[in-house]
């Protein structure tokens, strides 16, 4: 118990001393390119380099499993501990092979297990408190140091953060990354990974919680399944499309400058903005609520949905907004 | 002295043919400047036919240019429609959904190319809505059905089944079987072909 009580105090301090570094990008035009389910908390400055910041516990990431297998994670778990939750493992040779073993290997390994049959399944002996007070060497070893469990890549003008599951699927995860970006640039976010035929793989990825993007000047495109977001300050212009997810805008110091178009197909989208807003909304869902002082230009109803074309000042910014058979949100800030 | 002067002053002589040849030397001479005078009033004439016909051919094309659909409006929706920018893209389609009235062939080929070939969804989405303006379009009902038969990112397959429904376009049949087929379809995405057969078979 002593011991298991040291192993977790010795790897929160690990994750917090790793987990206060940053990693600095020189990019400050183009796209910014995120295929990755994870949790992001995006804030717009007016800088020249993308800065990112793990901000989970590193030594309790939770990591991809096998559709056919299982998740194991952190370091300091007992093997036979991991193998008695593996269906099929239970009691079979490796299980008995490992026990008494510990993990002790990078946390950003997947041990998975197929089918019952050990596959990239690894442990060993090796005290990880003697790497104390040392850098793991090496540039490919540099994002784990930082905690930062996804590809980077820069090409063509663009940076593009992927996640590191190819054949994989991630159900879910908990690891959580601040990052800062320039508002000269433009940010793509693919929360379905990029992939180019979306329905190849039939499981939605999606993280339960909410993913921000705030205080951004520059153009933004997000293409979820599932996965809430939130967006605070963005003046735009935005699109946004969503199977399922909520979508939440807050105009808290900004007005809406630029377009927003925002596709859902059974997600809300509510939306808090000031009365002297400069907007021209089109909004069709299956109910649309606000307390806004709208010129309601046309208001019609088909097939269980509601029509509105509403105006507020001259209608410089459109807004197109379509909830499908969920509900519109249009809130005045107070 | 002009030429009516010298007539009246020599008439004896003109009318009994007696007219010296000094005077007929005048005469001649006078008669010369008659004829030949400038013709201001014909040019001042012709200029103001000039400029009100100037003033018309520009009026003209003035009006035909302000004309909704005609092709300095086309020319904007066109390059809006070429931007890199999926915002700006998204601009032009809504601007030819709210302000176009008829069916421009240039814009409607280029929403065709981008329902086929854009890298964003919602420029697919807004481009389907634009185009389910001409329900009677065939070269759009044909490019709805093909659109059907390729396309992967499920929210758009729900919209163009939704409006392939809208439009009871049966020949859409077959497509729509396929993807509720297809083990790799989204579940929502079957869910809504299968109403959509349900509802071109009534």
């Amino acid at each position: 118990m002593k011991y298991i009580s040291t192993v977790i105090v010795l790897a929160f301090l690990t994750g917090f001393t790793v987990n206060a570094q940053e990693k600095k990008i020189k990019f400050s035009k183009g796209t910014l390119k995120i295929c990755s389910s994870k949790n992001f908390v995006i804030e717009g400055y007016d800088g020249k380099e993308v800065i990112i910041k793990s901000i989970h516990d590193n030594s309790k990431v939770l990591f991809s499993n096998n559709r056919n297998g299982f998740t194991y994670t952190t370091k300091g778990v007992k093997a036979s501990k991991i193998l008695k939750g593996a269906k099929g493992a239970k009691g079979s040779k490796d299980a008995k092979k490992y026990e008494g073993w510990t993990v002790t290997g990078a946390p950003n390994r997947n041990y998975t297990i197929v089918r019952g049959q050990p596959n990239n399944l690894f442990f060993s002996r090796t005290d990880s408190g003697k790497n104390e007070g040392l850098k793991r060497l090496g540039k490919k070893q540099e994002n784990r140091e930082l905690g930062i469990y996804f590809t980077i890549e820069h090409k063509n003008g663009e940076l593009i953060f992927k996640d590191k599951t190819d054949g994989q699927v991630v159900m879910f995860g908990n690891e959580k990354y601040s990052i800062k970006i320039p508002n000269s640039i433009k940010l793509n976010w693919d929360t379905s990974g990029c992939h180019k035929s979306k329905n190849n793989v039939p499981f939605v990825m999606y993280t339960s919680h909410a993913s921000s993007l705030s205080n951004f000047n520059g153009e933004v495109e997000i293409s979820t399944s599932l996965n809430n977001l939130k967006l605070v300050d963005v003046t735009g212009p935005v699109s946004i499309n969503s199977i399922g997810g909520n979508v939440t805008i807050d105009f808290n110091k900004k007005k809406p400058l630029k377009l927003y178009s925002i596709y859902t197909n059974n997600g809300f989208i509510d939306i808090t903005m000031p009365s002297n807003s400069d907007v021209n909304v089109d909004a069709n869902g299956a109910a649309i609520y606000s307390n806004l002082n709208f010129n309601v230009v046309s208001d019609t109803e088909s097939d269980g949905q509601q029509h509105m074309k509403l105006k507020m000042k001259s209608g410089r910014v459109k807004m197109k907004l379509e909830a499908g058979f969920g509900t519109i949100y249009l809130r005045k800030k107070k | 002295m002009n030429l009516k002067e010298h007539l009246q002053q020599h008439r004896k002589e003109i009318d009994t043919q007696e007219m010296s040849f000094s005077s007929e030397a005048v005469f001649k001479d006078k008669l010369q400047q008659e004829l030949h005078r400038p013709k201001k009033g014909k040019i001042m004439y012709l200029q103001f036919i000039s400029a009100a016909a100037s003033i018309v051919l520009v009026s003209v094309v003035f009006f035909w240019m302000q004309k909704p659909g005609a092709s300095n409006a086309t020319n904007e929706v066109l390059a809006f429609l070429a931007d890199d920018s999926a915002g700006t893209r998204l601009e032009g389609v809504y601007k030819f959904e709210d302000e176009f009235e008829k069916e421009d062939s240039k814009i409607i080929n280029t929403l065709i190319k981008i329902l086929h070939d854009d890298a964003n969804a919602n420029v697919k989405i807004a481009t389907i809505d634009a185009l389910l303006k001409y329900p009677t379009n065939e070269n759009i009902r044909i490019s709805l059905i093909t659109a059907l038969e390729k396309e992967k990112t499920p929210l758009v397959q729900i919209k163009i089944i939704k409006s392939l429904s809208f439009l009871k376009e049966n020949r859409a049949q077959k497509p729509l079987e396929n993807i509720i087929n297809n083990n790799r379809t989204f579940p929502i995405v079957k869910s809504n072909a299968t109403l959509a057969i349900a509802q071109l078979k009534q």
